[in-house]
């Protein structure tokens, strides 16, 4: 620090010396012949080395940056970059996956004036379809941001070995350690559940029911030893845990005691050689045998007891023991319990099982899908909005479990079977499906929504029209022209609020698929230009 | 005023593009309006010829709007006060994004109206300030001597203030309220010192921006003090050194001084970079701009009142062929457009750059001693890359030598260059290198 600042920090009615620049090339302008004040000096002084040391700024050697690999960069059009760059702001990012898809389909990588923008994408479905276009430009410079290491973590094929997992196993926070066990568990469930062992009874009980639920992966009949065990663990959430995961194995002792129950609960009261019949009889009161087994004594929505249970039982046994029991396919089973008073709760618990069973791939099992989802399609025309409400999250589950060509005929079954279509929940029923409609769906989903423009603007038509957004991403390409035209809204010679929601809906829908029809077009474009 | 003409040398119109309009908007606000209505939909009848275009927005009554190709000025009878409105850009973004769509026709009555109404009144403002009106030289003289009495005044008591600053110390500025610069720059605004006003506003920033900020304070007082100095000894100096420190100081050059004293170059403007800075009540726009042929670098500034648009429309990115009035003083730096202009787009592969940063340093003294409160100047640098040293950016030249950026993240850059030397325009603080835009091969960019 120079003198001047010193003086100056301090103040100069603290300092008795004369400001001076002794050692400065600047040091003969002291300005003391002037006859100005002694801080007058001072300022001029540290403005004139200010000016000096402006004027003979060193140099600075810095070392050199590698440069990014060769790259080919597709030479986007500017119309291109406009609507990638409109695709990264927060109303359009959800074009961005077709895009980003149909980019890698072509080999082409993102323009490298973009790769900020991509790499600072936090979601991670777009990240995964966006690592296969960014190219070798954007990984380079992927190195530069903290932020943007995640395009360069390992690749799935690269494992970590179970020795560099021990490290985190054992002095990891709870979060790593569930983490590293579902990893030792997919790699060696053997290994995983005498890790597991090992510590157990030392943790708390949130760290056990967490610890516990990675033993779905890889659970096996070797698991149930450790499982038949945690069911006396002094916590209950830990006993419930352990006892739903017994039932998985179907030769487990908790679950035969679960499918005798399961037979007792069901008859088959039907005379013999006629259709089946199903009669549910839960008991009066809980037995204590039940509540041992993870049974929930009550329900938390309000539920009777009875119907609760039975829904509880069923939901814990597979599938597959209700079509070897009663020697009928899942068809049959339904009608058969349709007229019992316990049906709804016995058709809930077949509903959970099915989905809990996804995983085992039975085309046995598969056969449930049909009659499940019929069931519960009819009940979104309940009068009870709680029914109605129910219905909607089981067939949300049940959409999951179908291929995209079988749900869309489900769907498609279910907008031409309703007399007015306006009032289903369109949109909760359009978010089941991932991925671009197929043709009949999107065609008549169409039909009716430009129906319902032309003839109505009430409040269900808004609604309706909430699923645009939706549509304007699924429609497939080759029915963007079709889907364009021939909208006709509903003239009443009167503009209204309702007319211009409508006009902005309709008008945002066909701005997004001349949006799609756009990129595609200057994207084949661009394909040409780079394949001559 | 000047007038820019936008037909390209081929007799067609040149294409805005998107950015560019962004920059002719008053806040962002207006832009996305604008962009949710650049759709055919919303519009009536669009149409262009040589001088204007046009188109109606809306239905029913809706509204009509304008714009002048000679210097973009334009009309629309909606009831926004902003200017250009959301409608004005909202058409040039559509005539941007699809050309094709505006047929090139006689336009309607209407506009050609408009059109000749501007042409007169530009026409009458052209006279009015080449007629000279007879002066009273008493009455001027009289002016001049109490407004450099009131300065003389406002310097002494700025001095005695500076003064009492440095006898307390520096320290204690860290605690100072706002209302210790705000009343002070109040009263240089009051002496008719406007740059000395905001000299002093923008030393109550600086013990807030960094750990470092003692230094930096006390060379910013040391070199306010030299103005002040200076300005107190003016009749000693140079005439064009007595110009350059009233300037600074806010005396405002009046149009006839302009004129008579003002250098007048005939270039192509490259208009490298822009930046818009808001103030209390008005906005300042600093735009660059470097002669391609002379090489000569000139600082475009414009004031506007609110939300207003600023009177000339310079656009970064862009070739203004035309005549530029240098103000008078030692640098020659601050310049404005006179006559008629002819824009064109970027289309070069080189530019009037140095391609050592030791070259620019050297260049950068020789301004400092024609002006030592310069506050920045154009660096314009050939074949340099960017790289990183203990987390700051530099770029660097073929000397492996290195200039700091202020730019923390200068990401868009390094994506496009991909570490390649490139060429680079920026002004330079005395301390670091803001970029405004670059060039690799032929590709022109303007920074983000």
């Amino acid at each position: 620090m120079n003198q001047l600042l010193k003086m100056a920090l301090l103040g100069t009615g603290k300092c008795r010396e004369e400001p001076t620049l002794v050692t400065s090339p600047v040091a003969h302008l002291d300005f003391i012949s002037e006859g100005i004040s002694r801080e007058s000096r001072l300022l001029l002084q540290a403005g004139s080395l200010a000016v000096y040391q402006a004027a003979g700024k060193p140099l600075t050697l810095v070392p050199p940056l590698p440069e990014a690999p060769a790259d080919q960069e597709s030479r986007a059009s500017p119309t291109l970059l406009k609507i990638l760059e409109r695709t990264l702001t927060p109303e359009e990012t959800e074009l961005l996956p077709e895009f980003l898809v149909a980019l890698s389909a072509r080999g082409l990588s993102v323009p490298h004036s973009l790769l900020p923008r991509f790499l600072s994408l936090t979601d991670p479905e777009l990240r995964r379809e966006l690592l296969p276009v960014l190219g070798k430009r954007g990984v380079w410079l992927s190195q530069f941001d903290p932020n943007w290491a995640w395009c360069r973590e390992k690749s799935d094929s690269e494992e970590e070995t179970i020795d560099a997992l021990s490290g985190p196993w054992l002095e990891g926070s709870v979060t790593q350690r569930v983490e590293v066990l579902g990893q030792v568990r997919r790699l060696n469930p053997g290994l995983g559940l005498t890790w597991l062992e090992e510590v157990f009874s030392k943790e708390k009980a949130g760290t056990r029911r967490a610890f516990l639920e990675q033993l779905r992966v890889g659970l096996a009949a070797t698991d149930e030893p450790f499982l038949n065990q945690s069911l006396s663990d002094r916590s209950q959430q830990v006993r419930f845990l352990a006892a739903d995961l017994l039932m998985q194995l179907p030769d487990s002792e908790v679950a035969r005691r679960m499918q005798q129950r399961g037979e007792a609960l069901l008859r088959n009261v039907a005379a013999i050689g006629g259709e089946i019949h199903l009669k549910c009889e839960p008991p009066q009161q809980i037995p204590k045998e039940w509540l041992e087994d993870g049974i929930p004594e009550k329900s938390s929505h309000g539920e009777g007891p009875r119907g609760f249970w039975t829904e509880e039982i069923v939901a814990r046994i597979p599938l597959g023991f209700w079509t070897k029991l009663f020697e009928r396919i899942p068809l049959a089973l339904v009608n058969g319990i349709l007229n019992d008073h316990f049906s709804h709760s016995v058709i809930s618990g077949w509903t959970r099982a099915f989905d809990r069973d996804r995983l085992l791939m039975d085309s046995q099992n598969a056969l449930w899908g049909e009659p499940l989802w019929k069931y519960w399609f009819a009940m979104l025309q309940h009068p009870q909005q709680s029914v109605k409400d129910q219905a909607c999250q089981k067939l949300r589950r049940l959409a999951l479990q179908f291929d995209p060509g079988e749900l869309d005929r489900w769907l498609l079954q279910l907008l031409q079977e309703q007399p007015d279509p306006a009032n289903l929940p369109i949109v909760e029923i359009l978010n089941w499906r991932t991925g671009n409609w197929s043709i009949a769906f999107s065609k008549e989903y169409l039909r009716i929504t430009k129906g319902l423009v032309a003839a109505r603007s009430d409040r269900a038509v808004s609604d309706w029209l909430q699923s645009l957004p939706i549509a304007a991403i699924h429609i497939p390409c080759e029915l963007i022209e079709s889907a364009s035209a021939n909208w006709k809204i509903r003239d009443y010679g009167v503009q209204s609020g309702q007319i211009a929601a409508i006009e902005k809906q309709v008008t945002s829908f066909l701005e997004r698929l001349r949006l799609r029809s756009l990129f595609h077009q200057e994207l084949n474009v661009l394909v040409e230009l780079n394949n001559p | 005023m000047s007038r820019a003409i936008w037909p390209s040398d081929d007799g067609s119109v040149m294409q805005l593009s998107e950015d560019q309009i962004r920059e002719l908007a008053p806040d962002q606000k207006s832009v996305l309006a604008a962009q949710a209505i650049s759709n055919h939909r919303f519009w009536n009848n669009p149409g262009l010829n040589e001088s204007a275009l046009w188109g109606g927005y809306g239905t029913g009554r809706g509204y009509d709007v304008r714009i002048d190709l000679a210097n973009l000025g334009s009309s629309c009878n909606c009831p926004s006060r902003k200017s250009p409105c959301k409608h004005v850009l909202a058409l040039l973004m559509l005539f941007a994004s699809t050309p094709a769509a505006f047929q090139v026709t006689e336009s309607p009555e209407a506009v050609d109206s408009w059109i000749q109404k501007r042409r007169l009144r530009e026409q009458k403002s052209q006279q009015v300030s080449e007629t000279k009106k007879p002066v009273d030289s008493v009455a001027q003289q009289k002016r001049m001597q109490e407004r450099e009495a009131k300065i003389d005044e406002g310097l002494q008591q700025f001095s005695v203030w500076l003064d009492d600053l440095i006898l307390n110390g520096i320290a204690e500025l860290e605690l100072r309220p706002f209302s210790y610069w705000d009343t002070q720059a109040r009263r240089l605004v009051d002496a008719q010192a406007k740059g000395l006003a905001s000299r002093v506003r923008r030393l109550a920033e600086i013990p807030r921006t960094s750990k470092d900020w003692p230094p930096r304070m006390l060379d910013e007082l040391g070199r306010t003090r030299l103005l002040v100095h200076a300005a107190q000894r003016i009749n000693s100096l140079s005439p064009e050194l007595q110009s350059e420190v009233r300037q600074l100081i806010g005396w405002n050059l009046t149009q006839e001084a302009l004129l008579e004293s003002g250098e007048l170059v005939a270039d192509d403007w490259l208009i490298f970079g822009q930046q818009v800075e808001e103030e209390e009540r008005f906005r300042t726009q600093r735009s660059w701009g470097i002669g391609l042929l002379s090489a000569r670098e000139a600082l475009f500034l414009q004031f506007a009142p609110g939300q207003q648009g600023f009177s000339e429309q310079i656009l970064p990115g862009t070739v203004s062929s035309g005549t530029v009035r240098f103000y008078p003083g030692t640098t020659r730096q601050r310049a404005k457009f006179e006559g008629e202009r002819k824009i064109s787009e970027v289309r070069i592969d080189d530019l009037p750059a140095l391609a050592l940063i030791s070259d620019f340093f050297e260049l950068y003294a020789t301004k400092l001693a024609l002006s030592p409160w310069l506050a920045g100047c154009a660096c314009l640098l050939k074949n340099v890359s960017l790289t990183r040293l203990h987390e700051q950016w530099y770029v660097r030249d073929i000397a492996g030598n290195g200039i700091p950026l202020t730019n923390r993240e200068p990401f868009q850059m390094l994506a496009e260059t991909g570490g390649k030397p490139f060429q680079m325009m920026g002004e330079w603080n005395g301390n670091a290198l803001t970029p405004l835009s670059y060039l690799i091969g032929s590709e022109f960019q303007v920074c983000r």
